[in-house]
């Protein structure tokens, strides 16, 4: 491990990998159980259970909702319905890829990415410098891809028809330009070690048309006093146990893009958008979201800007050590520790953003009504696939 | 008044909609297949609405994904007479996504007996059809009686299928 060291902590607290919390700069034994959230107000409670199979939900997931009429006054959640056994252990780093990228389809280059990086990092490689900005490139169409898929959830939940067929078809457009330049809409079969199997020339002037019309959308429904309405307020959160644009949109300038060295996000002048004035509700979760599609076709821009010939893809047979990588997925930080013998995976933990965020989100629900509880899940941009999953 | 483009800019999305460009993706889109083993009832009833109810077993969350990019302006599934229901009771078809999961076995029959006759199961992705890459796949009482092939499977190959389903259920 190059950049991370064991023992105390240095700089922001990012969540629990495997038996240790990962911080900015080391990894720390004083992992804090995920304990269910209680908020108990005295009144008098009924309690019901949604999930883990219902219309408005895209995955498996129970909710135990404990409410006196119409506010939320108690919230737990129950991610284990769905958990999936991945098996990665003792398997050769090429074989355990294709896994790796199912964790999370929608975050698939994030996770594809940290765990290469982490392969890197024990391997004492530095990939070059195309792969690097193509890595970029495919983390920030990600990311475009998930906030115009959370912003029309939101638009949905909202009964809002046009803004969020609109949206979708831009989710749409972006998925078949993420086939057109990696050969598959989920980027699966895209990476390796030091190697990138996509050819992202070009690529900006087939997102212009999606900008134009995103900036479009969102300058409208900013305008809808109905809209913003709905959203202020909704789903109030301060808190610093929480990662990604859930944090940025409380104030907190917590971003991997700036403070991990996995990727070169330094040498595109990247600075993260963070809240300012009323903040962490679901409405600053939004703006947020829609500011970072603009930023990341930027940050796109000026990747394609840099790419340049590739060298050579390594090859894993030989590697032993330890190592972390740690990437901004579009949701937060997603980070993998890894241990390799002989190119073959020992030991592996991960940390995920929507682990990190799910407490924050039972936290934010309570006092809000039912009718708004929708806005304020989608807002925060959880995956279950994420969280119900174990390797072995 | 935006409002008021909102409302023509819609008109003009909903014109997209896309017909099966069948040359321009022979690669990706793959051929739904008809289960050989499952009994196959034909019934009045799904000649025309056909509403589907979706269940998460154990998926990636590509899966599901690409089933709600049917609901968009490219694909509009309504227009082929399909609809998503937000409850069983409602539902003509059981979509399954996922590999096998422990608890989820419950969910499963518990919305396949909720679901009033006649009623079908549709299994969509790798991961339902055989486990894919990850472990095994869901088991039901019944069997589904079509398999829409992809991981995922591409938005067409999923019309596609549940036509299929449709048009072999059906008088
Ligand atoms: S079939 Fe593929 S895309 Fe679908 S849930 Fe399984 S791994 Fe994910």
């Amino acid at each position: 491990m190059k950049i991370y060291s064991y023992g105390k902590p240095i700089g922001r607290k990012i969540g629990t990998i495997g038996e240790y919390t990962l911080y900015e700069k080391t990894l720390v034994k004083d992992v804090e159980a995920l304990s269910e959230t209680e908020n108990e107000n005295g009144d008098t409670k009924f309690n019901f259970i949604y999930g883990p199979s219902a219309g408005g939900l895209t995955e498996s997931v129970l909710f135990n909702i404990s409410t006196t009429g119409e506010s939320i006054k108690n919230m737990t959640s129950n991610p284990t319905f769905k958990m999936r056994n991945l098996k990665v252990l003792n398997k050769k780093i090429e074989s355990a890829l294709p896994i790796i990228e199912r964790v999370n389809g929608p975050f698939s280059a994030a996770h594809a990415i940290a765990f290469l990086s982490a392969v890197e990092d024990a391997a004492g490689i530095r990939a070059d410098k195309n792969t690097l900005m193509s890595r970029i490139i495919e983390i920030e169409l990600e990311r475009i891809r998930n906030h115009l898929h959370v912003v029309a959830r939101m638009c949905e939940a909202a009964a809002f028809g046009v803004p969020y067929n609109s949206l979708f078809y831009l989710r749409e457009m972006t998925n078949r330009t993420i086939d057109k330049y990696a050969g598959h809409r989920y980027f699966f079969g895209a990476n390796g070690i030091n190697e990138i199997r996509a050819d992202f020339s070009g690529v900006t002037n087939t997102l212009s048309c999606i900008d134009r019309e995103a900036k479009d959308v969102y300058n409208t429904l900013l305008e809808s006093k109905i809209f913003v309405d709905r959203l202020q307020d909704n789903g109030k959160i301060i808190t610093a146990d929480c990662v990604g644009p859930v944090a940025r949109a409380s104030g907190l300038k917590f971003d991997a893009r700036l403070d991990s060295q996995s990727l070169p996000y330094k040498e595109l002048n990247f600075s993260p958008i963070v809240e300012e004035g009323i903040v962490g509700d679901a409405m600053s979760r939004f703006i947020i979201r829609f500011e970072e599609i603009f930023r990341s076709m930027e940050l796109i821009r000026k990747a394609e800007s840099q790419l340049g010939r590739h060298n050579k893809s390594g090859s894993s047979r030989s590697i032993t050590g330890e190592g972390i990588g740690r990437i901004e997925s579009p949701s937060g930080d997603v980070a993998y520790l890894v241990k390799l013998n002989a190119g073959k995976i020992k030991k592996i933990s991960m940390l995920t953003p929507s682990a990190v965020n799910l407490p924050a989100f039972q936290k934010s629900a309570v006092n809000n009504v039912f009718t708004d509880f929708h806005f304020n899940w989608e807002s925060f941009g959880i995956w279950i696939s994420e969280i119900a999953v174990k390797f072995v | 008044m935006k409002t008021n483009i909102w409302f023509l800019k819609g008109l003009r999305k909903f014109g997209r909609t896309e017909k099966y460009p069948a040359e321009k993706y022979a690669q990706s889109v793959m051929e739904p297949i008809v289960n050989s083993n499952a009994t196959v009832k034909k019934f009045e009833q799904f000649k025309r609405s056909f509403y589907l109810y979706q269940v998460d077993s154990g998926t990636c969350g590509a899966c599901n994904l690409e089933l709600q990019a049917l609901q968009t302006p490219h694909y509009d599934l309504n227009r082929l007479g399909l609809f998503f229901t937000n409850t069983p009771r409602h539902a003509d078809a059981l979509v399954i996504m996922g590999v096998y999961s422990e608890k989820m076995v419950k969910a499963l029959e518990n919305a396949y007996d909720a679901m009033p006759e006649p009623k079908l199961i549709i299994a969509l992705g790798a991961c339902a059809m055989s486990g894919g890459m990850i472990g095994k796949s869901p088991r039901l009482s019944k069997e589904a009686i079509v398999y829409i092939p992809g991981c995922p499977p591409n938005p067409y190959t999923i019309l596609k299928g549940i036509m299929k389903a449709k048009e072999v259920s059906s008088k």
